[in-house]
């Protein structure tokens, strides 16, 4: 992989296809709760634009995240719902007792959507950065070994 | 003590494969899950949750706890990947290096010239 693939078509075709996975991927998280849809769907979206942008353009691409700030980031994912699922205990409620989180709402079911958005934020940060983690270190075993 | 525990995993797995059969159907309204669980949840889900989608409720409201283990097994699953690939990339390094210390060696002690021709052709390579 160290040669990109390069040409015309496919740095257009890069350009047109990433924004709209991105927009779409954005999409697909932040209206998991009314449609189909969720984190681990969204997390695959958005991790597509970063590996294309690895195929495309080669291990030294503008649009990319390292594979160390991926691993960071999957943890911080991980911990972003973790924390949510901890937050409540403070507050006199049980793990991952969204009604019980330090927000008020008109209604409590509003409070529990929006405990739902940020375990799915946790989700999504997590899935993408595995898939671009794995990625990545696949590709650097390949590097090596030429 | 290898043989015995490929026997105990057998043996699990022969009761497993003879308790499946006392499971109830897949679709059967009477079972426990959907005569009990099912209903509560289609009736009462957009009340409880504030979110339309059940399927959305489910993962992340009741079943908060499971997906939270999912995200970690995800988490674990690309650490466990960097990690054993960087290893013995690692690993490989370390073999290389110790071929090449002793081709320098090989190359000081023996005088003769085809050992030097082996050990340029490692380094070229």
């Amino acid at each position: 992989m160290g040669k990109p693939f390069g040409g015309v078509v496919l740095n257009s075709a890069f350009r047109v296809i990433v924004p709209f996975t991105i927009v779409y991927g954005v999409y697909v998280l932040t209206h998991g709760e009314f449609s189909p849809g969720g984190g681990f769907q969204a997390g695959a979206l958005l991790a597509i634009g970063i590996v294309l942008a690895r195929l495309v353009q080669g291990q030294d691409a503008k649009f990319n995240v390292k594979g160390k700030h991926a691993v960071m980031l999957a943890g911080i994912g991980a911990f972003i719902y973790a924390a949510t699922g901890f937050l409540p205990l403070f507050f006199g409620g049980n793990f991952l007792e969204y009604s019980c989180l330090p927000v008020h709402m008109h209604e409590a079911a509003e409070v529990h959507a929006l405990g739902i958005l940020m375990i799915e934020i946790g989700v999504t940060l997590t899935v993408m950065m595995t898939i671009i983690d794995i990625m990545d270190a696949l590709i650097r075993e390949s590097d090596s070994d030429e | 003590m290898k043989k015995m525990s490929a026997i105990i995993i057998a043996v699990a797995l022969g009761l497993l494969c003879l308790s499946i059969s006392c499971l109830p159907k897949i679709g059967d309204p009477n079972s426990a899950p959907n005569s009990y669980v099912t209903p509560y949840y289609i009736e009462n889900s957009q009340k409880d949750t504030g979110s339309p989608n059940i399927v959305t409720g489910t993962l992340a409201d009741y079943r908060g706890f499971d997906t939270l283990e999912e995200t970690t097994v995800m988490f674990l699953a690309g650490m466990t990947a960097m990690l054993i690939i960087k290893a013995g990339k690692k690993e490989k390094n370390k073999a290389a290096a110790e071929q090449d210390a002793e081709s320098v060696v090989q190359e000081k002690s023996a005088a003769g010239d085809k050992t030097e021709m082996i050990s340029e052709k490692e380094a070229e390579k």
